[in-house]
This record gives C-alpha cells, sequence and structure tokens, in this order.
C-alpha cells in the first residue's frame, strides 16, 4: 500500500502531476523537432504526434478529441509547419480512434500498433500534401523514410508513456 | 487489455459531454484549416508568430549546436567508411585534374582582372547585411527551412539571399527580432535562375525537398546537361548577384538534371546575409491630376 498511496505529496498535488505529465511529456516531444540539425531531408519522426498516440491508446479516458488542438498548436510552433497543420490533421486521428474504439473493443498491443501505424502514414502523408499546397514540393518518396522510422519508434514511445504514465499515478 | 471506459454509459450529462467535445474538435478544425489558408493568403501575419517561435527556440538551439553537429558528424564518419576505397581513388584522380584547372584558371583571373580595369567595371560584391549562424531546421515538415541568428535587428530582411562559403544557401523567408527562417535551396519552392558557368546555358533551378535540386534549360529539345556541369546563379530577376555557385549536375532526368547543392546546409555553420543584388524600383508616381 505504501507504494500507492504517497506519503510525501498533498492529494492536490497528485493530481496535478496526473493531470500535467502526459499534456508537458507531449510538449515536449514536440520540442525534439528544435534539437540543433540541419536537416536536408524530413528524417526527424514526429515525436510529438507519437506521444499522443501513445498516451491516447495507453488511457483512452485521458484527452477529449479537442484536445489535438492546443497540442497542435504547439507543435506546429515546435516543428515550423505552417500554424493550423497539425490540430487539423491530428484531430481527425483522435476522433477515428474514438471510432475505433467502438469498433475493436478488446485490443493488444499489436493491433494498437496496427492503429498508431495507419495514424502515422495518414499524419505524414496529409502534412505533406498541405505543405504542397502551401507552396511546397517534392515527391511523396521522400517521406517514405521517415514513415517507417515513426512506425518503428511508436513502440518505444508507447513503453515511454508507460513509465511516465506510472510514475504520475504512483509516485 | 480489457476494454477502456471512454464511453458514457447511460449518464445523459456524460453524453452531452462527449457531443460537445466531438463540437469542439470540429470547430477547432475548421478554425485550424482557416489559419493554413491566411497562411497562404497573408504570409507577413503567419510569418510573425512562426518567428516569434524561432526567436525563443534559436538561442537555445545556438547553445545546443555542438552537440547536434558531434552527432551529425559521428554519422557522416561512419557513413565515410563505408565507400573509402572507391573514393579515395575518385578524389586522387579529381586532384590531379584540378590541380591542373587550377593554374589555367590563375591566368584567367589576371587576364580577367586586367581586363576588368581597363572597362572600369568594379567587381565588388556589397557588403554582407549581417553574419549569422545556422541554427536549427525543420526536420519534421515537408518543407525545407533553416534558422538562423540573426533577425530584424542586424538589418536581416526578408528576400535577401543568404550565402555560405562554398556557395548559395537560400533566401531570407521571415524574420523576427534575433532570428529568422530561411529558405534553402533544396526546398521545393524556392525557384532560382541559374545557367551553366561555362557557356551560360541558361535554366530555372527548383528544390525537391530531399536534399537535390532540379534543373530544367530554358531552352526546349534534348537535354543540354552533362553529368558534372557546374551552375552559378544568372542574376535574372535581381535578387541573387551573378556567378554565386549552386551545385555541380549529379545525374541526368528526362528533362533536366539533378544538381547536388555545394553549400550542404548541413554541413556549414555560419551564413553570410546580402542586400538585393538590385534594389526593387520605386513603385511608379501617380499619374498627374489635371
Amino acid at each position: 500500500m505504501s507504494r500507492i498511496v504517497s506519503m510525501t505529496m498533498t492529494p492536490r498535488r497528485m493530481r496535478q502531476r496526473a493531470r500535467l505529465v502526459p499534456i508537458l511529456s507531449t510538449m515536449a516531444g514536440s520540442f525534439v523537432a528544435t534539437f540543433p540539425v540541419v536537416a536536408v531531408w524530413p528524417l526527424m519522426p514526429p515525436v510529438g504526434l507519437l506521444m499522443l498516440l501513445g498516451w491516447r491508446l495507453l488511457r483512452p479516458e485521458l484527452w477529449p478529441a479537442w484536445m489535438a488542438l492546443p497540442l497542435g498548436l504547439w507543435d506546429d510552433l515546435a516543428t515550423g509547419q505552417p500554424i493550423g497543420t497539425a490540430p487539423l490533421i491530428w484531430t481527425p486521428i483522435l476522433i477515428a480512434i474514438d471510432a475505433a474504439d467502438r469498433w475493436i473493443v478488446w485490443r493488444s498491443h499489436l493491433q494498437d500498433w496496427m492503429i498508431a501505424a495507419v495514424a502515422l502514414a495518414f499524419a505524414l502523408m496529409a502534412a505533406f500534401g498541405l505543405a504542397l499546397a502551401t507552396g511546397g514540393g517534392g515527391t511523396i518518396i521522400g517521406i517514405m523514410p521517415q514513415l517507417a522510422a515513426s512506425i518503428l519508434l511508436f513502440p518505444l514511445a508507447q513503453r515511454l508513456c508507460a513509465v511516465l504514465d506510472r510514475w504520475r499515478l504512483l509516485g | 487489455m480489457p476494454p477502456p471506459r471512454s464511453r458514457p454509459g447511460h449518464s445523459r450529462r456524460a453524453q452531452y459531454g462527449l457531443f460537445f467535445g466531438y463540437v469542439a474538435a470540429v470547430t477547432g478544425m475548421l478554425v485550424a484549416a482557416l489559419l493554413l489558408v491566411a497562411s497562404v493568403l497573408d504570409p507577413r501575419g503567419y510569418n510573425a508568430i512562426a518567428t516569434a517561435a524561432t526567436d525563443v527556440t534559436a538561442p537555445l538551439q545556438g547553445g545546443g549546436r555542438g552537440v547536434g553537429r558531434a552527432l551529425q558528424d559521428a554519422v557522416d564518419g561512419i557513413a565515410a567508411y563505408v565507400e573509402a576505397g572507391s573514393k579515395n581513388r575518385l578524389l586522387t584522380r579529381e586532384l590531379a585534374d584540378s590541380r591542373t584547372r587550377l593554374i589555367a584558371a590563375a591566368a584567367t583571373e589576371r587576364q580577367n582582372r586586367e581586363l576588368r580595369a581597363l572597362l572600369g567595371i568594379s567587381a565588388a560584391r556589397p557588403d554582407p547585411v549581417a553574419a549569422a549562424r545556422i541554427v536549427g531546421s525543420t526536420p519534421v515538415g515537408g518543407r525545407r527551412f533553416a534558422t538562423i541568428d540573426a533577425g530584424a535587428s542586424s538589418g536581416v530582411r526578408p528576400g535577401q539571399p543568404v550565402l555560405a562559403a562554398p556557395g548559395l544557401v537560400g533566401r531570407v523567408e521571415a524574420v523576427g527580432q534575433w532570428s529568422a527562417r530561411v529558405q534553402l535551396l533544396t526546398d521545393g519552392g524556392n525557384v532560382v535562375p541559374v545557367r551553366r558557368a561555362t557557356d551560360g546555358l541558361a535554366g530555372i533551378a527548383t528544390g525537391t525537398g530531399d536534399g537535390a535540386i532540379d534543373v530544367r534549360p530554358l531552352v526546349s529539345g534534348a537535354n543540354p546537361f552533362r553529368q558534372g556541369d557546374v551552375i552559378v546563379t544568372s542574376g535574372v530577376g535581381g535578387v541573387y548577384a551573378p556567378g554565386i555557385p549552386i551545385g555541380t549536375v549529379s545525374r541526368l532526368t528526362p528533362d533536366g538534371a539533378l544538381v547536388r547543392p555545394r553549400a550542404d546546409p548541413s554541413a556549414i555553420d555560419f551564413a553570410l546575409v546580402y542586400p538585393l543584388y538590385l534594389q526593387p524600383l520605386p513603385p511608379p508616381p501617380p499619374p498627374p491630376a489635371d
């Protein structure tokens, strides 16, 4: 019991931490994009989105679908994509996962991974399309290595979410 | 995994809460779409927000750039081992070749100087507006932008060309107070008028978004480019001074050539921001009232 009820923190602070840790960790994930390298290819996986998916698939009751709006806005500021890109792409992903929850009720880790893979493919292709529409160029082949890396990194993101989840709830 | 409790059950209040959550989500998406349209129609307002973010992150990135470079160098170092043998042979041959050309170039340069003096043409480039460090980029998105740590307070203005020692890097897209966003040569939206260094064959260079530049000749007909052709800016349009190196042709395509940029933005630390080559003409005077 001593692990479950932490004696060093007031219940108020516990509640605050339980609410803030997922939000702050997702915002920190977006901020990975400001890592000081100059990329010639779009190679870095969208870490903010990976964290969002990790939290959403781990804790379905944690966030309503509109939570993608503020988190996406922050992601756009950090990654330098045209503002509005991430809110526009992340929100339908959360709504679609809500629908998937009704459809496939009992789920395994592998199914979560597949849902995340589809979500990542949609997100990267939609972001590529929006970049084209706002004056960019290039071929869709260019995002394939990034997509593969993102899908392979998803279990790691979910594992990180699980560790943070234990810490925020148990202390 | 047991089914999660994301469904509200029979509580009316919880059902309404969920419903309004979706309404808020869809409304927010529409607002986001409007923001995107606004960023295309009115880039100035959008750029103000975007560069406010880079103003905050650029100083942090400047400090961490050493770590980023060390990591990048390590990856490059490992990659270099893979083709060390064939590269060595190639470089030895190239070195012998370029020594001969260097001697010829020195002679040409002297002759050039004499001829310029004869004609009274000043060959001096304008002084750079600012020297800046390249501190970051947009590694996630589909556009190729870099962040430099000089902004409006150093006199940087949108549209100005950015150069590094090896060649052209790009042009300033948006300016913040202490940072600016540079559209790299390899960005798909960047169009530069170019010519072949040897004979002045005119072309148009566009980024491909994946580290190369697509050059197309302005004349139709058979593909005039050959592997190894040196491409420089032509100075048409007045943004870039003529003769700034862009890169060498690495591969031919059906209707042009792919060029590897000389100034690889991932390998350079410092860049110079230059004023526009030709100042834009003043607006025409208003028609005389009669």
